[in-house]
């Protein structure tokens, strides 16, 4: 029995158990700074702290398109923290453990190391996200080494946000 | 109850038991030990008695001096382990023995189990060969007093020692760990109850102290939050009365309209009255002048006769006049004649009794002209023309009212662009309130089991915020619908308002061609005015021919009964007849003078009849635009209607969205913040 953000990429359900999740926020003004890998959009800024954004549609290849319900999940990533922008949040919901199954070989095109299970709530699936695989070893490491090249470039993205 | 609970009590127990356990085992083992260590040295001991009994025993067996054994075996057995001494010799018979205790009386010496017949034996030996035996059997009770000692005192030591680590544990959990424990339970106990006030206490750097600051993070959060929901709440409020007030303008709007639209209506009856007394007026006049033609054309008629008859008559005057002359001429054939002379005057007489009522019948159609002339002049100077400025002033009336209606429907088109803009801040507000009620799930769901009743809260202000968005949608649709509404009001209203100056340009046409009308009657008035003075004084002719005629006759009379007196007559007659001649001429001057003025009347009756039947089309065409005109204000009204009952429904909408923002500040009201 677990809760997790239920929110839409596209036409899928993705969900992320809300352990990790620390806010959901809207979207606000993302920077591009120079230094940053491929693999992030860009920097923004929450309550004074400069937090990394990757699309999570990216990842999944996936078109971002325009819309006004885009939101960015804040999650913690060990100590660091990294918000992934996402379509649309629906819920908050609640998952007994007979409604999670196992995820199978491959599932709609994603790999399974994405995946913990599959939640299933009705007639919905839900493909619950294993977020510690999002990213790999070389991109959790840069996250971990990351936090001084933000905090250098957060004075200057102080100024560009005026 | 708080025992059973309490983490510490039963901490605290467990590690009784557990020691408790822990020195049980220790003592027992303790035991066994102190036991086994005595045993061996009692068992020394013993083998030690029983070599130097055997030892002693060797000289006094063999010299059968069996008091010295007695006397070693009474020193032996002051031993108090020893239960019995036995001296065997080389075949096994019992030489001396010395018992002091039975083997039953052993065992109950022996609680801690120790074998019954415990022995040690020593052979007595003279030299190199055995003599005899020494058998010494023993209990353990030295042993077994020693143990029970022991065992008093461990227990009352660990007793003292158990005693002295219960009480250090008991303060120290009390200390330490239950009372912060508390405090916290405390806090969020009042934290779940909504009293965000409470605060925690520092309780130092370690493990509860590091929980007291999450739970008093967790509380600033669910502080800010909350604080940020009221906003939210409270900013909604005043968007919903901001579109409460935007309605309440529009819906006065609407009735301004309906009542504009109605005063329209109004006015367009108004006007249709009086357009329909203008058309009764016409009919009338129509009538008329109908009649008029009708008796013109029989005056003209009867003018002519007039006219042939006075000709006659003018001729017979001439002729008698030539015949006078050839009277006078020719007196001989005056009384040959004289007979023709009175027919022919009686002729003329009845010529001009004719004349005479043809000029009556005239005066009488020319008086009856007169009078219709005058009326026609009446009503059209009177009634027509009040009723034409009645429809002028209907028709300005229903145009203003229409502008009006214009105005108020522009007014109602902008507001609702006012009501969109407040519904998208109450979309924006919403969006807002969904966000904040997913992270205070968020929040909600980490904090475990304590945040399990502001979950509730913050799924309540979702099911809110949910409810909000699709009543703005819904507000969003109806309001699409109104503008939709005030478009097609605006169109109807555009359509009236051509319509209204199509019906003024008639009432224009309708009054130029009255005011003709009016020009072409007092015409024929004078005209008839005319013909009845002419008339009049062709009477008055007629009147001086008849008396002349009359004198004719009697002078004719007069020439037949004295032909003698015919000569002095004569002169007397050419004067008489001369007087004829010029009444008659004056006649004939008058009927042309008639036939003149009734040809004018005739073409001005006709005129005016043009301009009636002109009227006639205008005024049906007037009629049509004033049906078109309600038709349309009937349009604007059914679609005031329509608008009135959006309105409602936004009414609706918003009533309910104020109860659920009221619902929203309850639910917040169980939260103290400051």
């Amino acid at each position: 029995m677990a809760k997790f953000t239920i929110f839409n990429i596209s036409e899928d359900v993705f969900g992320i158990d809300i352990s990790r999740v620390l806010e959901i926020l809207r979207v606000q003004k993302i920077f591009s700074i120079p230094g940053l890998p491929g693999f992030l959009t860009g920097v923004m800024s929450v309550r004074g702290s400069v937090i990394p954004v990757m699309d999570l549609r990216l990842r999944f290849g996936i078109k971002p398109v325009d819309n006004s319900k885009e939101r960015i999940i804040l999650v913690r990533y060990g100590e660091e923290k990294i918000g992934f922008l996402v379509d649309v949040i629906r819920e908050i919901l609640q998952l007994d453990s007979e409604e999670i199954r196992p995820s199978p070989s491959i599932f709609k095109g994603f790999k399974t190391e994405y995946l913990t299970g599959l939640g299933k709530k009705g007639e919905q699936i839900i493909i619950l996200l294993n977020i510690d695989n999002l990213l790999t070893s070389e991109e959790k490491i840069w996250l971990r080494e990351s936090k001084e090249l933000l905090e250098d470039n957060s004075a200057g993205t102080g100024k560009t946000a005026q | 109850m708080i025992f059973r609970k309490s983490i510490t009590t039963k901490f605290i127990a467990t590690v009784f038991a557990l020691l408790l356990i822990v020195q049980s085992l220790g003592t027992i083992a303790f035991l066994l030990y102190i036991r086994s260590s005595f045993f061996e040295e009692l068992q020394t001991r013993m083998n030690n008695a029983a070599l130097i009994m055997s030892g002693a025993s060797s000289y006094p067996l063999m010299s059968y001096d069996f008091t010295q054994i007695d006397t070693f075996l009474e020193e032996v057995a002051k031993d108090e382990e020893i239960t019995s001494i036995h001296i065997f010799d080389s075949k096994g018979k019992t030489v001396r023995e010395k018992i002091k205790v039975g083997d039953a009386e052993i065992f109950s010496l022996n609680p801690f189990y120790f074998k019954k017949g415990m022995q040690v034996s020593a052979p007595v030996n003279s030299g190199s060969s055995k003599i005899g035996e020494v058998t010494i059997h023993f209990s353990g009770r030295s042993i077994n007093d020693n143990i029970k000692k022991s065992m008093g005192i461990i227990m009352i030591v660990q007793g003292i020692a158990l005693m002295t680590l219960g009480f250090f544990m008991v303060y120290f959990f009390q200390k330490n760990i239950k009372r912060p424990v508390q405090e916290i339970n405390s806090t969020i106990a009042k934290i779940t109850n909504g009293d965000l006030t409470a605060t925690i206490p520092d309780l130092g750097d370690n493990e509860i102290g590091s929980i007291a600051k999450g739970v008093g993070v967790l509380e600033l959060r669910l502080k800010q939050m909350i604080a940020k929901i009221n906003e939210t709440a409270m900013n909604v409020g005043m968007a919903i009365k901001r579109v409460d007030h935007t309605y309440q303008i529009a819906s006065e709007g609407i009735s301004s309209q309906a009542v504009a639209v109605k005063n329209g209506i109004r006015s367009i009856q108004l006007a249709n009255k009086s357009q329909r007394e203008v058309s009764e007026n016409i009919e009338k006049l129509l009538n008329f002048s109908t009649e008029n033609v009708k008796s013109l054309f029989e005056m003209k008629a009867t003018a002519e006769e007039m006219s042939s008859q006075t000709e006659r008559l003018f001729r017979s005057a001439e002729d008698s006049y030539s015949v006078v002359l050839e009277m006078s001429q020719s007196s001989k054939s005056i009384s040959a004649h004289s007979g023709e002379a009175r027919s022919a005057v009686e002729d003329t007489s009845a010529s001009v009794e004719e004349i005479g009522a043809s000029v009556r019948e005239v005066e009488a159609y020319a008086i009856d002209s007169s009078k219709i002339a005058d009326t026609v002049k009446e009503i059209t100077s009177g009634v027509g023309m009040m009723s034409v400025v009645n429809a002028v002033e209907g028709m300005d009336s229903i145009s203003d009212q229409v502008q009006k209606s214009a105005e108020i429907i522009q007014r109602l088109g902008t507001r609702s662009v006012d009501i969109e803009k407040v519904l998208s801040v109450i979309r924006d507000v919403t969006e807002q309130t969904n966000l904040l009620s997913l992270n205070a799930a968020i929040l909600a769901a980490q904090a475990g089991e304590y945040g399990k009743s502001f979950s509730v809260v913050a799924d309540e202000i979702r099911a809110l915020s949910e409810r909000t968005a699709s009543s703005t949608r819904d507000i969003g649709g109806i309001v699409k619908t109104i503008q939709k509404d005030i478009k097609d009001a605006v169109h109807a209203v555009d359509n009236a308002k051509l319509k209204v100056d199509d019906g003024n340009t008639l009432v224009v046409k309708v009054g130029e061609a009255l005011r003709e009308i009016l020009n072409a009657s007092v015409q024929s008035s004078d005209m008839t005015k005319a013909i009845e003075r002419a008339t009049g004084e062709q009477s008055l002719g007629l009147k001086q021919i008849t008396s002349a005629v009359e004198e004719i006759r009697k002078v004719v009379v007069g020439v037949t009964k004295s032909t003698k007196e015919q000569e002095n007559a004569l002169s007397y007659l050419l004067e008489g007849v001369g007087d004829v001649k010029e009444v008659a001429e004056l006649s004939k001057r008058s009927a042309s003078e008639q036939a003149e003025g009734a040809r004018i009347i005739t073409r001005n009756i006709e005129l005016a009849n043009e301009k009636i039947n002109q009227i006639n089309t205008n005024e049906l065409n007037q009629k049509k635009v004033n049906t078109e005109i309600i038709d349309a204000m009937e349009n604007i009204n059914s679609i005031g209607t329509v608008t009135m009952e959006n309105m409602e429904e936004v009414s609706n909408s918003l009533s309910t969205l104020v109860r659920e923002i009221e619902a929203l500040k309850q639910e917040m009201e169980v939260f103290k913040i400051s």
